[in-house]
């Protein structure tokens, strides 16, 4: 009963996703098994405009073999330790989501739980104080964490920043250096077969016919197969993330080199400030519903910290997802499965564990609907997690400009969500995942820059007297600003560890 | 402002009982927390108990060692169960507290030996468990060894009374209070109990109240409800049984099903404690005695058998008062099920200790986990039964009936595909359900086509190599009798420095 002949996957369009789809296929899979081939035209632009990750991109970078410093190299690439929100929860506000903890457990109690009950007794630390990956950040450093996990510089992780453009070229040499086979062209006609209503094939402007028996689509936005052919429904997420437009330009790269993204909040959506090693990537956020294109390109325009370097681009979206984003044999990956703005950095993401569970699931010649729902089942818990998690940034403020911001407090959330605001106002507990976006530090540094502050506390705190637990805190301060000012900036790391080489500034900017 | 929690009053019996109320000064007490327990009644004698590995965490948290339970309560280790009699046909199974051999190009062993099987493989999936080798060879797992094929976790049995005397004794000395004798009155005013009143006229006061009985407690709060799960675990009798101590003493526990129900055969130290778990419109108390000496002649002797109606509250948590373990989830005791239970609920309890002494969304929250927790060992519980091939009532019943939804899409993708979803707060992991599934007779119709990226000679090589490996493990492994001989000797040391929760 072995699968006698190699399973034909077409992938049809590139960009990110179908490079990422396309690489991990044929790293995972030996020729026997699959024939992976990738169809995408230069005509159709993909969006790139520096992209932000976060740290389970490395996962794939390791499983699919890739060099980091060759990557960091080949596509501008720079480091992350979180995100900056400013102005998100109230105007002048400003917190960071780092990839790390807010300091360490005292006596079994998690530690934000002896921070609230230091803050309820008047001891108002900055919880910032204690994260190690935010003292860096806001210092402008980088380095690697320390492997001890007995080390204060241990308690963080780290992600990249790139241009997802030449990340998908990158990746393209990759998997045609594996045997993945790539053929330019537009697509014009897909044919199901009649009997099965599986998509059976494509065909190209040039008249080629591509069959296969399993396909992706990375078709962007239109989903070609997944929505046009297989009218797998959509389902909106717009009232509780209503921005539906962006505008995105690049600019010169400042004196300032982050290793984190910046996220602020606007009026009617929120400005993005990605920093690659050439240049800053930067796009605004909006909702069409509460400001004109024209107000938007004109803020985004007023807002940047070095000199333009293009005419900004418009972007248009919808927030939701497929309902079954793999039908049939089609699985759909990127903006073809769904769209959830890039607030937290996740659209990489969500490519990754499509792709990652398409390969534990891996379909054989005959369809197995069992495999099809329990995928969809994973994606699917995915896509609400992170939904929830993005919605909670806009629901939870008090900011007084702005019909959005308005709107978004006053609209009914999600129950799931709902409930998590409530024992997190009433106690501090937070979400804490078997697996699955977002761990346990995110959702505490999220909930408690957007101002959401626990009126209780954990019990256990009060096994260590509150001197004591002062103290401790005030030792694990202390061991984070000791520390952090020996770290190299991050501008001097990456120009010692992975610098893109000289070129002529008119290439680089190509 | 808050007002915290001063007094907790702990209601119930056994083992249960003090764990509970161990558990609670461990976490709290040093804070302040008044742990109050209500002995409503004595243990109940010949009773064993079987813990998962995961109790070992549990003991470890309350400062209790492996040398005195294995002193002071006859503990043996257990390094799974063996299931016996369900296919009818004389044939068996372990289940071993163990993955199987490793994955290998990132695809899990499973599919590997599926795939070998189609080849002509004979050897059973059993024999690639590091845990069920040893089990079987009456070795025991000691300490961490990182050069072993795998890590097997070690469960325990237990005797019950001697079990709840160790932890009465040590939740007196750490400062918790008893009063005994049942609960006569409760004195409550809507959703918030004042105090309950025991037997003999003491009053207990207190702000919370944690029922870990009967059930009676929360039961009689307003809004109480019980979902019932005999449909899909039918036996309604539990009876518990002592016979002689096996010559050699195997490192497992071994569940065997007989006509009305099934016989779980349990070693301890000074003898076997059995139970007979059964359909009362099917057998007697005295016809399980006879299976059970049909099982293993080993000279029986009956207690007083059990009513059991397995079901959980749907509102585990009411106002101040709190169900755990079988008042909140009742389930029979096939595979460690009860214990897990219990444990589960006093890890939630303690995360979501209240806040505030008039409460708040921890209810909800809580009975949202333990409702995901008791519903996924339930279901490992029903596959058992859904899945026997034997011939007779209450079997073939057991078989015909519709499995809950989350174990019919589990039977459903395991048979078409030897994937096992999973989902928050499941109390198995795949390794064990993989473990039941196949040893009940559901094998994968299709495994992972990417396990045939190891092509079958080097397959053939990888299987010896672990079966080699194996081995070697085992063989430097002390048998178990040797292990027990070794704690018996061993002074009484005080147990390890007692952990926290995390």
């Amino acid at each position: 009963m072995e699968t006698s002949a190699p399973l034909d996957i077409v992938i049809v369009g590139g960009g990110t996703a179908g490079w990422m789809v396309g690489t991990a296929l044929v790293s995972g899979l030996r020729p026997h098994q699959a024939r992976v081939r990738l169809v995408e035209s230069d005509e159709i632009a993909t969006v790139g405009v520096g992209e932000a990750t976060i740290p389970a991109m490395r996962d794939y970078n390791r499983f699919v073999g890739i060099d980091e410093v060759e990557m960091m190299r080949e596509t501008n690439g720079t480091f992350k330790l979180g995100i900056e929100f400013l102005d998100w929860g109230f105007k002048g506000s400003s917190y960071h989501h780092p990839f790390g903890v807010h300091g360490a457990a005292i006596g079994g109690a998690g530690f934000h739980h002896h921070w609230n009950r230091a803050r309820l007794a008047g001891h108002d630390f900055d919880i910032e104080q204690f994260s190690y990956a935010i003292a860096a950040a806001r210092d402008d450093r980088f380095e690697f964490p320390n492997p001890d996990p007995d080390k204060i510089d241990s308690t963080y992780s780290y992600a990249y920043h790139f241009d997802a453009s030449l990340y998908a070229k990158y990746l393209r040499k990759v998997a045609e250096g594996r045997g993945l086979k790539r053929t330019e062209g537009k697509v014009v006609d897909v044919t199901r077969d009649p009997l099965s209503g599986d998509v059976a094939s494509i065909t190209l402007a040039s008249g080629e016919v591509i069959r296969g028996d399993f396909f992706v689509d990375c078709t962007g936005f239109r989903g070609l197969l997944i929505g046009q052919t297989l009218n797998s429904p959509f389902e909106e997420w717009t009232d509780w993330l209503p921005c539906d437009r962006a505008w995105a330009v690049p600019c010169a790269r400042a004196d300032r080199f982050t290793p984190f993204t910046r996220s602020t909040a606007r009026e009617a959506g929120w400005q993005w400030r990605i920093p690659l090693q050439h240049r800053t990537g930067n796009g605004y956020v909006y909702s069409s519903r509460y400001i004109s294109d024209d107000e938007a390109a004109a803020t985004l325009m007023a807002n940047l910290d070095g000199e333009a370097l293009a005419e900004p681009r418009q972007i248009r979206f919808k927030a939701g997802r497929r309902t079954a984003s793999w039908t049939r044999n089609v699985m759909a990956a990127g903006l073809a499965s769904g769209f959830l703005e890039p607030l937290e950095s996740t659209s990489i993401y969500l490519v990754q564990i499509a792709v990652m569970n398409l390969l534990k699931l891996f379909p054989g010649k005959r369809g197995e609907p069992a495999l099809v729902e329990e995928f969809n089942r994973r994606v699917d818990m995915e896509y609400d997690r992170v939904r929830d998690f993005l919605i909670l940034h806009y629901h939870a403020n008090t900011r007084t400009d702005g019909e959005l911001w308005k709107h978004c407090r006053e609209m009914e959330i999600p129950e799931s969500l709902k409930h998590k605001l409530e024992l997190f106002r009433h106690r501090g507990v937070a979400p804490n995942y078997h697996d699955g976006l977002f761990a346990l530090p995110s959702w505490i540094s999220v909930l408690l820059g957007q101002g959401v502050l626990p009126g209780g506390y954990d019990r256990m705190v009060d096994n260590v007297p509150l001197p004591q637990a002062l103290a401790e805190m005030e030792r694990q301060r202390s061991a984070i600003a000791r520390r952090v000012p020996a770290m190299p900036t991050h501008a001097d790391f990456v120009a010692s560890h992975c610098a893109i080489p000289e070129r002529p500034v008119a290439e680089a900017m190509a | 402002m808050s007002r915290p929690v001063r007094t907790v009053v702990v209601v119930g019996a056994g083992a249960p009982l003090w764990l509970t109320a161990l558990a609670l000064r461990k976490a709290f007490g040093a804070g302040g927390l008044v742990v109050r327990a209500v002995e409503t009644a004595p243990p109940t004698p010949g009773l064993s108990h079987a813990g998962l590995p995961a109790v070992g965490n549990l003991h470890q948290l309350l400062g209790l060692s492996d040398v005195e339970l294995a002193r002071r309560c006859g503990a043996v280790p257990s390094l799974g169960q063996r299931f016996a009699g369900f296919a009818g046909d004389g044939s068996a199974f372990l289940h071993p507290y163990d993955t199987h051999g490793h994955a290998v190009d990132y695809v899990d062993f499973v599919h590997h030996w599926v795939l070998a099987r189609r080849r002509g493989l004979k050897t059973a999936l059993e024999d690639f468990s590091l845990g069920a080798a040893a089990a079987k060879q009456g070795r025991i797992v000691e300490g961490d060894d990182p050069g072993r094929l795998s890590s097997p976790g070690v469960g325990l049995h237990v005797d019950a009374v001697a079990y709840a005397a160790l932890l009465r004794q040590r939740a007196l000395a750490d400062g918790v209070s008893v009063e005994q004798g049942a609960v006569t009155d409760v004195e409550r005013a809507g959703e918030r109990i004042e105090a309950v009143v025991v037997e003999g006229g003491a009053v207990v006061a207190g702000d919370l109240f944690v029922d870990v009985g009967d059930g009676a407690l929360i039961g009689q709060m307003p809004g109480a409800g019980f979902e019932s799960w005999s449909a899909w675990l039918p036996f309604d009798r539990v009876l518990p049984l002592a016979g002689q101590r096996l010559n050699t003493l195997p490192a497992y526990a071994h569940i065997e099903a007989v006509e009305g129900g099934w016989v779980g055969l349990y070693p301890l130290q000074d003898r076997t404690a059995g139970l007979a778990v059964y359909d009362s419109e099917a057998a007697d108390a005295q016809a399980m005695v006879r299976r059970a000496e049909a099982v293993s002649p080993l000279g029986w002797r009956q207690g007083e058998a059990l009513v059991l109606e397995p079901g959980m509250q749907t509102r585990p948590w009411i106002g101040n008062c709190v169900a755990l373990g079988a008042a909140a989830i009742a389930l029979d005791p096939s595979d460690a099920a009860p214990m897990h239970a219990l444990q589960a609920g006093l890890s939630h309890l303690v995360t979501l200790f209240p806040a505030d002494i008039d409460g708040g969304p921890e209810a909800r929250a809580y009975g949202a986990a333990m409702a995901a927790h008791g519903r996924s060992l339930r279901d490992f519980q029903a596959m058992h039964y859904h899945l026997n091939r034997r011939s007779g009532a209450p079997w073939e019943a057991a078989r015909r009936v519709e499995p809950p939804a989350d174990l019919a899409y589990k039977l459903q993708l395991f048979g078409a595909r030897g994937v096992v979803p999973t989902r928050e707060d499941e109390a198995f992991q795949p390794a064990n359900w993989a473990a039941c599934l196949i040893g009940h007779g559901v094998i994968p119709q299709a495994h992972d086509p990417l396990a045939e990226g190891v092509s079958e000679a080097e397959q053939i090589q990888i299987f010896q190599k672990i079966l080699g490996r194996i081995a070697v493990d085992v063989g430097r492994m002390r048998p178990l009798e040797s292990r027990l001989a070794a704690m018996a000797q061993r002074p009484a040391a005080p147990g390890p420095a007692p952990l926290r929760f995390t």
